[in-house]
């Protein structure tokens, strides 16, 4: 199908069209990602100005989330923003409530990942590494509102009745950890069930680096007649930190946005703050989700807005997040390249 | 020959024999752990949704909180498949021009950007979707406004998978094209997207898998409905099996509830045929 | 790429008994990785102090047969052993042998360098503590660092990371490293492939040097090199060993230009 075209050495006209549409047109679409989140950003920040012209840093610090006086005949304008009377926008126990359930998620996850992260590279006998790290797969793409109720159904009733009682007993010396247990659904049971989530990402992502860990090095280091654990610990382990790091703030963003697991099992108790950790609790997520209902009733627009703004901060948080783990992850990237570098290199 | 010095056997003194003892315990403790969660969560489901186990739970639609699962099912398909309409081009098209046309720069900043929408809370797409497509764009609870608010959060998982298959494409390959007079479309026709294609398909499944589990975004977009999803794309709300799920265990109805645990099941199983599908795929 | 071979050594079942008495002997050992069977009826034997090597196309089994010395394959799932191999006497399959105590007699050298990413002095001494050796750390890395000629290159710096070091010197480091438990027997895989030509032949000087003191067991599939350091040679072709005895022999006979040619287009 060659055609000679007797010398011409320039595209002809058809050609050139087309390259040029299809440049065009890949260069539109590939737009989608920044008009995403740009759109999102900047539509966020726009239903925030006048929720923070209203509560000023009152939103951050506030306890209290009050729509006002729906009933009211007329709204009123306070510091030039239309608001129904006695409204109320405060974040602060959702903040806490969010901060709260993440980390101390966080806390009993990662062990718990990073054992499974070493089982399932390193630490057990052939099948059941395998099994391991398919079923730790399979746990991470569960969807949220299974997670969710599971919490509900079984840990819930299980805290209520068994663990609260047994660590009210055993801990009460410690503040947090005394109290009543009242309820199903409070941060115990929301904290368990953000775990249950956030340990397959974490392990997932420790595996994944334990296991690229040369052959070569961990080969050698069992040549030099040295056990499991010591293998693990000079060689394995070195190489992985970085990534366990990684992983933990990534499950921490995972945590962090959770929404329908938390919705389900934290009680989403409205203005107050948690006495203890079998008190109920509201997340930013959740909030976001459980109460854009009820603030569609405010005809100023303000409640639905300062859902908005919840949305915003923990955008922010999570886009932060999201970014540190980001770092961490590229530059073990770097690391483990220039490690094996000089003999990839040299072949 | 010095072989009677050499000893083969018992060579771990107690305190190394001790450290090994205690790596082996607490690996193997973490394995018993994890399968038993597993077994204890799907164990849940499949105890908890025997009652709904029968034909007409496939075949009915819902009715209230009780009925069938057959609207929720296939709203879910319903949906999958026009996000998948909407974020398999952009996915791929954004992929194929940060790889050819696009500057270093550029194409550093657009996987950046990319990245970081992956860890946008999903509720916040929920929310947005809802104020801007459902109310302000009019399109009211319908298909569109949520296919097109489950696209932009899946966007990110196309982009990436697209541009690691794209990537896999080995540049001689390309060189050698364009040295035989290929222009770029055609080149990024017949040898990119050629080559990429096992990888891209793959990543197309895992989206849609994340799509499928996916509740917040939703809720309010849309809604909720108890008849099987019309073709209408706008001011039709679409019923879908997360909502079952959330809002079905929540009731005192043993029928909804077992309805909420077979949703769940079918959830579990659908999201993990496809992630093991997809998986296989790009492998 | 048949070889054929003369007779006289045919299938290579020279006797340990001739001249040195063997350190490593390995009589009708057969491997089979899943279903795929990796060697087939392999006998042969090393004898103490000298350079054996083997030699072959890859996926002949050389490698393979290497791992065998020192039981890497434990950690491989569905592999099965036949045969024997004997160490000073002992059988290494044997019930109640403890790998790690084999693995401390026979040390093993890779292809690529494996240095720990710590420093020079520590991915010696590391090797040592973690076998309980707490006195005279210093002296014996000093030692071993001497007998792998890197001792003068890297006793300014013992403290840097080892992989500042070149590719050469870290291979070298890797040599110190196996040679710090004092192992009776050196097993080496290809220790020069993955280096430029200036460190092979530091490597192939020093496999000179430590073969007065220490068993040697090379796989290579450069024959000019196996050509320089060895005392005893085999041939290994889709997992049987073809030919095996006194290197000079092999290389003398007639065959030997087949043989190289034979090796030349196997290799690599």
């Amino acid at each position: 199908m060659i055609r000679s075209e007797q010398g011409r050495l320039t595209s002809r006209g058809l050609r050139s069209l087309v390259e040029t549409g299809v440049q065009t047109g890949l260069g539109i679409l590939a737009l989608a990602p920044f008009v995403v989140l740009v759109g999102l950003v900047g539509y966020l920040i726009w239903v925030s100005i006048p929720v923070f012209r209203y509560m000023r840093w009152g939103f951050f610090s506030h306890i209290a989330w009050n729509l006002g006086n729906l009933y009211a005949y007329h709204p009123v304008l306070v510091h030039g923003v239309r608001v129904m009377p006695g409204a109320e926008f405060g974040a602060f126990a959702f903040l806490l409530g969010t901060g709260l359930t993440s980390l101390m998620a966080i806390c009993l996850a990662v062990p718990i990942a990073f054992l499974l992260a070493s089982a399932a590279s390193f630490g057990v006998s052939w099948p059941w590494r395998n099994i391991l790290a398919i079923l730790v797969e399979m746990m991470a793409g569960v969807p949220s509102v299974v997670f969710g109720l599971f919490g509900f159904i079984v840990l819930g009733p299980a805290i209520a009745t068994q663990v609260g009682p047994w660590l009210n007993h055993w801990l009460s010396p410690i503040p947090f950890f005394s109290g009543p247990v009242t309820s199903e659904t409070n941060l115990l049971t929301a904290t368990v069930t953000l775990t249950l989530m956030v340990i397959p990402i974490v392990a997932t992502t420790t595996r994944v680096a334990m296991a690229r860990v040369p052959r070569d090095w961990v080969d050698s280091a069992r040549a030099l007649g040295w056990t499991e654990h010591e293998v693990f610990w000079h060689v394995i382990w070195p190489h992985s930190r970085a990534a366990l790091t990684g992983g933990t703030i990534l499950g921490l963003g995972r945590a962090l946005g959770e929404t329908m697991a938390v919705l389900m099992v934290s009680g989403n108790a409205l203005n107050v703050l948690p006495k203890n950790i079998y008190s109920g609790v509201s997340t930013m997520a959740a909030t976001i989700a459980g109460q854009l209902d009820a603030a569609l009733t405010d005809p100023t627009r303000m409640a639905v807005h300062a859902l908005g703004t919840l949305g915003l901060i923990l955008m922010a948080i999570s886009l932060a997040v999201n970014l540190i783990a980001r770092v961490v992850v590229v530059s073990d990237g770097q690391t483990d390249h220039a490690g094996g570098g000089l003999a990839h290199g040299i072949l | 020959m010095e072989s009677s010095e050499i000893v083969l056997t018992s060579h771990l003194g107690i305190r190394r024999r001790f450290g090994l003892g205690c790596f082996q315990a607490v690996n193997y403790g973490a394995l018993t752990l994890v399968m038993a969660a597993f077994w204890a969560i799907l164990w849940t489901l499949v105890r908890g949704s025997l009652p709904a186990w029968h034909w007409s739970t496939w075949f009915t639609v819902s009715q209230g909180l009780g009925g069938g699962l057959a609207n929720a099912i296939v709203g879910t398909l319903w949906l999958s498949c026009l996000t998948l309409l909407l974020v398999v081009p952009m996915g791929i098209a954004t992929a194929t021009y940060v790889l050819i046309y696009a500057s270093p720069r550029m194409k550093q900043l657009t996987l950046l950007v990319s990245d970081v929408l992956a860890g946008v809370p999903s509720i916040v797409f929920g929310y947005v979707g809802y104020i801007v497509l459902v109310i302000a764009l009019g399109f009211g609870f319908s298909a569109l406004a949520a296919a097109v608010t489950l696209a932009a959060m899946v966007l990110p998982y196309m982009v990436r998978t697209s541009y690691l298959a794209l990537v896999e494409v080995p540049s001689a390959v390309r060189e050698q094209a364009l040295a035989l007079g290929f222009s770029r479309a055609q080149i990024i026709w017949s040898i990119m997207w050629a080559g990429a294609r096992r990888g891209i398909i793959g990543g197309a499944i895992l989206s849609i898998a994340i799509a499928m589990g996916e509740t917040a975004p939703l809720i309010y977009t849309a809604s909720w409905s108890d008849s099987l999803p019309s073709l209408a794309l706008t001011h039709h709300s679409v019923g879908y099996l997360t909502y079952v799920v959330w809002t079905f265990i929540q009731q005192p109805y043993p029928q909804a509830i077992a309805l909420a645990y077979m949703a769940g099941l079918i959830l579990v199983l659908l999201v993990g045929a496809m992630a093991v599908l997809g998986r296989a795929i790009r492998a | 790429m048949l070889l054929t071979l003369p007779s006289d050594r045919g299938n290579g079942t020279s006797s340990p008994q001739d001249d040195h008495p063997a350190v490593i002997d390995v009589e009708a050992l057969s491997l089979t990785v899943g279903t795929r069977a990796v060697l087939r009826q392999v006998n042969f034997w090393v004898p103490a102090n000298g350079i054996t090597t083997v030699v072959g196309p890859s996926g002949s089994g050389k490698s393979s047969l290497l791992r065998i010395l020192n039981r890497m394959w434990d950690h491989v799932p569905r592999v099965r052993i036949e045969g024997h191999v004997r160490f000073s006497g002992q059988d290494l399959y044997a019930r109640g042998v403890d790998v790690r105590a084999v693995r401390t007699h026979i040390g093993m050298v890779f292809q690529r360098p494996t240095p720990f990413p710590r420093s020079i002095y520590d991915n010696i001494a590391l090797t040592l503590r973690v076998h309980g050796i707490r006195q005279g750390i210093s002296d014996r890395v000093e030692s071993v660092l001497s007998a792998s000629g890197l001792w003068d290159e890297v006793k300014d710096r013992l403290l840097a990371s080892a992989l500042t070091l070149s590719g050469g010197q870290q291979q070298r480091l890797s040599i110190a490293r196996a040679l710090a438990l004092n192992p009776a027997v050196l097993l080496m895989d290809e220790p020069q492939s993955a280096l430029d030509p200036r460190s092979r032949d530091q490597i192939t000087q020093l496999m000179l040097t430590l073969k007065k003191h220490t068993t040697i067991v090379l796989v290579t599939h450069h024959l000019d090199e196996a050509k320089r350091v060895s005392d005893r040679l085999g041939v290994m072709v889709g997992g049987t060993m073809e030919v095996f005895g006194p290197a000079r022999e092999i290389f003398q006979s007639e065959s030997v230009a087949r043989l190289a040619s034979a090796t030349q287009e196997f290799g690599q």
